[in-house]
């Protein structure tokens, strides 16, 4: 989540017209904050130190793959979901690397765009899951350790 | 409709719906033979809602185009029987605006467009069953947590009760000390009592047969807590009543450990020594019942420090038990004479022991302030133990008696 409560999506693709028309589409019917990246390196960089909650890139581009990318940022942001954009040839290598990279799904080119806001908001919805389960952890482990001191502070009274 | 036996709780059950048999058939065998869940097919959307009426589902795929009703309305029947299900909707081509336009209306997890990817389809249903049981888990915690909050707050409600009970009782218990300054002609007494916040088993008390004769106990009993408190109770009746006989300490010690042995639980004992003081024989007479040795000074350093070392069996272990001594047991107690009883929480005065001492220790402190007047001598023997820097692990009681 951005400093302002909005949901982060980061978008990789070393097309241009790509990110831009999912940015703008995007950025017209949802509140997401979009930060876009025309290459796998721009991305490693900033992401280094900017958590987002989903993270979407293309299969084939110069210099590395979106597999290798997304296994790099699950390295780095292991908490985001991640999102593979295919070609239709690549199809198979997306299918073998969901285990390795954890992959949440992939997205045939071309893609339906409603299509690709179902899923982006699924991937935020099990992120959100994901954040109010561990804090509900952590409420639990806090009240059991509350009620545990004060049961061993009433045992060193009355023992 | 076909379906996998009825299996256990925790395999996810995936309900598919379709007026095409063929359409059931394929999307069956690739979940029974692809994954490790059970599958209920229908061909009727009704019969699929009564089965959800009953059953737990997990995930839902439907068709959009049938007979009996549409998918939409399908799913939105199905939202009011069982509203967490993720429900995927199979569409043809024409329909798919319809199915986008209803995303929100039936909260869709996703739709998918005839003909299917089986990949695919396998991973969103991987995905969709996921989140159901992401939501399944969190309201379980959110459940547990409701209930860890409410028990914390009985419990606080219940201890700050039993706290308040525990202060009642610590009251009580300080007020079977002596309460007012001890007067006396012949002898002066000087008492502290540092206790720890929590009930204890220390205990000390003087009483007179008449001026210039007393006796004085200082007594602890072993434990902490309630039990030991109420034990302390116990000592003082017993040393309330038995004193008026005025006996020597031994017979004293020896009447008190038959009657505590016979009132205290069997686990449970009471170390303690005992003095009488007389003005007239200028004398101190002692039996011990296992308490820490007194030390005896006095004003004139001519005089050495000295533990008084006495030994006995404590009391109420064992059912009969004699103090009577073959050791002498009177000690000359004149003018500037002066007798420590402490309890041994003097000796340990920190929570981790590392200020543990011997009572050598103190025979040395009390070398170099013998001298001091009462009070001062109790609390600089106080200061040079740490006591008030720190939380004490044990009561300290000290009553300083000293012959005018």
């Amino acid at each position: 989540m951005s400093e302002n409560g909005s949901f982060v999506v980061a978008i990789v693709d070393d097309e241009p017209m790509v990110t831009q028309s999912i940015k703008n589409f995007l950025s017209l019917e949802t509140d997401y904050e979009i930060l876009s990246f025309n290459s796998p390196q721009e991305a490693l960089e900033t992401l280094k130190d900017r958590p987002v909650d989903v993270i979407i890139s293309d299969y084939l581009m110069p210099d590395i793959n979106g597999i290798e990318l997304l296994l790099q940022l699950k390295e780095i942001q292991p908490q985001a979901t991640r999102i593979l954009l295919t070609g239709y040839a690549d199809k198979e290598n997306a299918i073998k690397a969901i285990n390795d990279v954890g992959l949440y799904q992939y997205i045939e080119k071309p893609w339906e765009n409603e299509d690709l806001k179902l899923i982006i908001r699924n991937g935020i919805e099990k992120r959100v899951l994901l954040r109010r389960l561990a804090d509900k952890v952590q409420e639990l482990d806090k009240a059991s350790a509350e009620l545990k001191g004060v049961y061993s502070d009433l045992l060193k009274a009355f023992k | 409709m076909t379906s996998a036996d009825t299996s256990t709780a925790t395999t996810p059950t995936l309900m598919v719906v379709d007026d095409e048999d063929m359409v059931l058939r394929s999307i069956a065998n690739l979940f029974e033979l692809e994954s490790e869940y059970r599958v209920l097919t229908f061909a009727s959307p009704r019969e699929a809602l009564e089965t959800a009426r009953r059953e737990r589902v997990d995930c839902v795929i439907s068709d959009f185009l049938m007979p009996e009703m549409d998918g939409l309305e399908f799913l939105k029947a199905l939202k009011d029987v069982s509203p967490n299900v993720p429900s995927i909707l199979l569409t043809g081509y024409a329909d798919k605006e319809n199915a986008i336009k209803a995303i929100n209306d039936v909260h869709l997890y996703q739709y998918l467009e005839k003909p299917w990817d089986n990949d695919y389809l396998r991973l969103v249903v991987r995905n969709a069953i996921g989140h159901k049981s992401l939501e399944q888990a969190l309201s379980e915690r959110l459940h547990e947590l409701d209930r860890a909050l409410h028990d914390r707050d009985t419990f606080r409600r219940t201890a700050e009760g039993l706290e308040a009970e525990l202060r009642l009782a610590e009251e009580v218990q300080r007020s079977i000390l002596p309460q007012s300054d001890l007067t006396d002609p012949h002898y002066r007494f000087f008492s502290r009592y540092y206790p720890t916040g929590q009930l204890g088993g220390d205990f000390y008390d003087v009483a007179f047969a008449h001026p210039g004769r007393f006796h004085a106990i200082m007594a602890d009993v072993a434990g902490h807590g309630a039990a030991a408190a109420l034990g302390t109770m116990l000592v003082k009746v017993l040393f309330t009543d038995i004193r008026q006989r005025d006996d020597g300490c031994d017979g004293m010690l020896c009447d008190m450990n038959e009657r505590l042995h016979y009132l205290l639980p069997t686990t449970h004992f009471v170390t303690a020594f005992v003095v009488r003081a007389d003005a007239e024989a200028r004398e101190l007479v002692a039996a011990s019942a296992g308490g820490p040795h007194p030390i005896l000074f006095s004003r004139d350093p001519a005089r050495p420090v000295e533990q008084w070392v006495l030994n006995g069996l404590p009391l109420g272990a064992f059912d009969s038990a004699i103090y009577r001594r073959p050791e002498k047991v009177s000690r000359p107690f004149t003018s500037g004479d002066r007798i420590l009883l402490y309890t041994d929480g003097l000796l340990d005065t920190d929570v981790d022991h590392s200020e543990s001492v011997d009572p050598t220790e103190i025979v040395r402190t009390i070398e170099d302030i013998r001298h001091l007047d009462g009070n001062d001598l109790l609390d600089r023997l106080a200061e040079s133990r740490g006591i008030g820097e720190r939380k004490l692990p044990d009561d300290v009681n000290l009553l300083l008696i000293e012959a005018v």
